[in-house]
C-alpha cells in the first residue's frame, strides 16, 4: 500500500513537473511574440518620432514633482481597474 | 457597514475589517501562512478578519482593493516600451502573475470568498494616505507617502481634512527614494523589501563619505523633490537593482552573507544622510506650503525611524502620526477606510492608538493547548504573581517570550509577541544572538521604556508623539544612562526605543516598572518574538515550539508560565522542524 502511495506522489510530482515546464516553453514563446511583436513596433516607432515611455533623469528641472488631480472622484471610478 | 480592506500580489500581503468605521480585525497573511512576507491573496487574513468581527462574507458591504492595476500594468508597458529590448527577461517573469492574478483580481476575489459584492479599487498612494491620516487624531493635516512604486507615484504630497484627502504633487517612477534605498539594500547584499532596516542599522557604523558621489545619482531640489540618474540603475528593465555604473563608482557589491567592509558601512550612512536630506527639504517645503502643525506620514520610507526621529526638531511641524503598518500592508487599512470615509462618505470616528489588531487567545484557549500537549506550566491565578515573577526571570538574565493578548499590526512586536530581556546587562545582546536571534552583530536591540520615564532616559520630542508607542522613532540616549543600558545602546548611542502607556497593556507595563523595582531602571529589550528567516508568532503553538527550538528560556504566554527545562525538546524544535509546520 505504502509502494503504491509513493508511486502516486512520485506520478503526480512527475506531472506536475512536466506541466510546469511546458508552461515555461510555452510562455517562453508566447510572451517572445507578444514582446517582439507587440511592444517591439511601438516602442522603435515611438523613439523614432521622439517619444520618451520614461523620464530617466536626463533632463534637470527647477522642480521635480508633477501636480495631479486626485481629489474625490466620482464613485464609479472607483469601481475601475484603471 | 462592513468594509474589507486587501493587499496582495506584490509583497506583504493583509487584510483588514472595518465596522462601522472602526477597524475590528488587520493582520499580515505571512503570520499564518508562515511565509515571510507572504506576497499571496490574504485567504487566512481574511477569514481572520471576519471570524473576529463574527460575520460571514455576505455580510461585508463592499470591499476596497488597494492599487488600481490596470494604471499599474500601464506603468509597466512603458518600461518595457522604453527599454525594450533590454526587458525581455523582466517582461517574461513578470508577465505570468500579471495575467494569472493582477489583471484578474475581481475575479480572484469572487472566487475565492464566494463575494457577490461591489468592489473599489483605490490608487496605491491614496490608500498609504488614507491609511495614515484617516486613522489620525488629526482633523486637519499634511500629507507626505513615500514608498518603491506604486501605480506611477512613489512620493505624493498633500492635505487631509475631516473625511476627505486631496493629494495635489507627486514624484513619478523611475524617480522613488525608497527603490534607491532598495538598490543600496541589494547592493549591500541584503534582501530588498525585506531588510531596509538592516541598511538603517548599519548607517550607524559608518560615515557618509560617498554623500557626494550619491549626489551625482539623485538631483535634489531645494522643495524636497528629486529625479534620479537611471543610467546608474536597472531596475527599470531587468531583476536586478543596481547598475554597472553604479558598481563603478561605489565598487564591487557585497556578497550575501559575507563580512561587513568598512566601505559598506559607509555607503550605509551615506544612504542615510541622503534620504534624511531629503525627506527634511520635502517637509519643510510641505510644511511650507500648507501651513499646517500636523503631519501624517505613511509607505515604507516612513518606517526609516532614524529619519522619523529627526522631523519633529528639523521642520515646522509639531506633530507627526505614523500608523504602525505604514508599508504596503497598512494600505488594506487605508483602502478599507478611504472606502467608508472618504467613497461612501461617512464621518470618521476611530484613531489607531493601539496596535493590537490580530488573533487573540482566551486563557481557556491557552490552557486546552498546553493540556492536550501535555506541556508542564504553572498558572499564575494573581496578576501581581505573575508580573513580579517575570521580572525576577528577566533580572535573574533570562529570556522570556511574551505572548499576551492581540498580535500587533505591523512588522514590529511592541509587547505582545515580544522576547523580553535585561536591558541593562552588558551581555544580553550576544545572549540573545547566540541563543535566539542569530542576528548580523551590527544590529542593534529595541527598548521598551515606560512613557513618563522616556525624557529622563532619552533625548526625545516632547510630548512623546504617538509613533515611539509603535517602534518608529529613533532617539538620543542620554550620555549618561547610556552605560546603564548597554544592551539597546546603539554604536551611535541612539535607541530605536517604544514608548508604552499603561492603559495600552497593563500587565506589559506592570512588567517593567516591576523590573524598576529591581534594577532601578524602567526599560527592557523588546525583541520579536521568531527566530531568524520566520515571521513573528502568531499562535500559542507558534510561540511553544519558537521556544523549544531555541534558546528562550521562559515562555509568559497570558497567565501561565512555561519553563523551556521542564518540557521535553524533541518535537519541539522549531529549527529542525520549521519546515515541516
Amino acid at each position: 500500500m505504502e509502494k503504491i502511495r509513493q508511486f502516486i506522489t512520485g506520478l503526480k510530482d512527475g506531472f506536475e513537473g512536466f506541466a510546469a515546464m511546458i508552461t515555461g516553453i510555452m510562455n517562453f514563446f508566447l510572451l517572445a511574440i507578444a514582446y517582439f511583436l507587440g511592444i517591439g513596433p511601438v516602442s522603435v516607432i515611438g523613439k523614432i518620432m521622439g517619444k520618451h515611455f520614461l523620464e530617466l533623469g536626463k533632463e534637470k528641472k527647477d522642480s521635480y514633482w508633477v501636480k495631479r488631480d486626485a481629489g474625490k472622484q466620482e464613485t464609479e471610478k472607483y469601481y475601475r481597474m484603471f | 457597514m462592513n468594509i474589507l480592506g486587501i493587499s496582495c500580489f506584490y509583497h506583504d500581503s493583509a487584510a483588514c475589517l472595518l465596522k462601522d468605521g472602526k477597524i475590528i480585525a488587520a493582520a499580515q497573511e505571512e503570520r499564518f501562512t508562515r511565509k515571510k512576507h507572504d506576497v499571496d491573496f490574504p485567504e487566512k487574513a481574511i477569514r481572520y478578519c471576519l471570524e473576529e468581527g463574527g460575520i460571514k462574507i455576505e455580510d461585508v458591504d463592499y470591499i476596497s482593493f488597494y492599487e488600481k492595476p490596470l494604471m499599474k500594468l500601464e506603468r509597466i508597458l512603458h518600461q518595457h516600451l522604453e527599454m525594450f529590448p533590454r526587458s525581455y527577461w523582466s517582461f517574461y517573469s513578470a508577465m505570468p502573475s500579471w495575467i494569472n492574478q493582477k489583471l484578474r483580481v475581481p475575479s480572484i476575489i469572487r472566487k475565492k470568498l464566494k463575494y457577490k459584492g461591489k468592489i473599489f479599487f483605490v490608487e496605491h498612494h491614496m490608500a498609504h494616505a488614507a491609511s495614515s491620516f484617516l486613522v489620525s487624531p488629526y482633523k486637519k493635516a499634511a500629507i507626505l507617502t513615500t514608498d518603491g512604486v506604486g501605480e506611477w507615484a512613489t512620493t505624493t504630497t498633500g492635505i487631509g481634512e475631516e473625511n476627505s484627502i486631496t493629494l495635489n504633487k507627486e514624484i513619478s517612477f523611475p524617480s522613488s527614494l525608497g527603490l534607491l534605498y532598495s538598490t543600496v539594500t541589494a547592493y549591500l547584499g541584503f534582501r530588498v523589501n525585506d531588510a531596509e532596516y538592516k541598511v538603517m542599522g548599519l548607517s550607524a557604523y559608518g560615515r557618509p563619505v560617498y554623500y557626494e558621489k550619491f549626489k551625482k545619482i539623485i538631483d535634489i531640489r531645494e522643495d524636497g523633490s528629486y529625479q534620479l540618474d537611471m543610467s546608474y540603475f536597472d531596475f527599470h528593465y531587468k531583476l536586478s537593482m543596481p547598475g554597472k555604473k553604479f558598481v563603478k563608482e561605489f565598487g564591487p557589491p557585497r556578497k550575501k552573507e559575507s563580512g561587513m567592509e568598512r566601505r559598506f558601512e559607509n555607503m550605509a550612512a551615506s544612504l542615510q544622510k541622503i534620504t534624511e536630506e531629503i525627506i527634511i527639504k520635502m517637509l519643510n517645503s510641505l510644511h511650507e506650503e500648507t501651513k499646517m502643525d500636523k503631519l501624517c506620514m505613511a509607505g515604507g520610507v516612513a518606517l526609516n525611524s532614524v529619519a522619523n526621529g529627526k522631523i519633529l526638531k528639523n521642520t515646522g511641524f509639531k506633530e507627526v502620526y505614523i500608523q504602525p503598518a505604514s508599508s504596503d500592508a497598512g494600505t488594506a487599512v487605508g483602502a478599507a477606510c478611504y472606502a467608508y470615509n472618504t467613497i461612501l462618505g461617512n464621518k470618521r470616528e476611530y484613531v489607531m492608538s493601539s496596535a493590537d489588531l490580530g488573533p487573540g487567545y482566551s486563557t481557556g484557549q491557552i490552557r486546552k493547548f498546553l493540556e492536550e500537549n501535555s506541556i508542564a506550566h504553572k498558572e499564575f491565578k494573581n496578576e501581581n504573581e505573575l508580573v513580579k515573577m517575570t521580572a525576577y526571570l528577566i533580572k535573574k538574565g533570562k529570556v522570556v517570550g511574551w505572548f499576551q493578548g492581540r498580535m500587533e499590526w505591523g512588522p514590529r512586536a511592541l509587547g505582545n509577541r515580544s522576547i523580553l530581556s535585561d536591558a541593562t546587562n552588558p551581555k544580553m545582546k550576544d545572549i540573545l544572538n547566540l541563543k535566539v536571534k542569530h542576528r548580523e552583530p551590527f544590529r542593534p536591540f529595541a527598548p521598551v521604556i515606560t512613557v513618563e520615564d522616556a525624557k529622563e532616559y532619552f533625548e526625545c520630542d516632547n510630548p512623546v508623539p504617538m509613533p515611539t508607542d509603535f517602534m518608529l522613532m529613533v532617539y538620543p540616549i542620554k550620555k549618561e544612562k547610556q552605560k546603564i543600558i548597554p544592551a539597546v545602546t546603539h554604536v551611535d548611542g541612539t535607541g530605536r526605543l517604544q514608548t508604552i502607556r499603561r492603559e495600552q497593556n497593563p500587565r506589559y507595563y506592570d512588567t517593567i516598572k516591576e523590573f524598576e523595582k529591581l534594577s532601578s531602571t524602567p526599560i527592557l529589550i523588546n525583541t520579536s518574538f521568531n527566530i531568524r528567516g520566520e515571521p513573528i508568532v502568531c499562535t500559542p503553538q507558534d510561540a511553544y515550539r519558537c521556544m523549544m527550538g531555541t534558546g528562550i528560556d521562559y515562555l509568559v504566554i497570558g497567565g501561565f508560565i512555561v519553563a523551556r527545562e521542564d518540557n521535553p525538546k524533541d518535537k519541539w524544535d522549531s529549527e529542525a522542524l520549521s519546515k515541516g509546520w
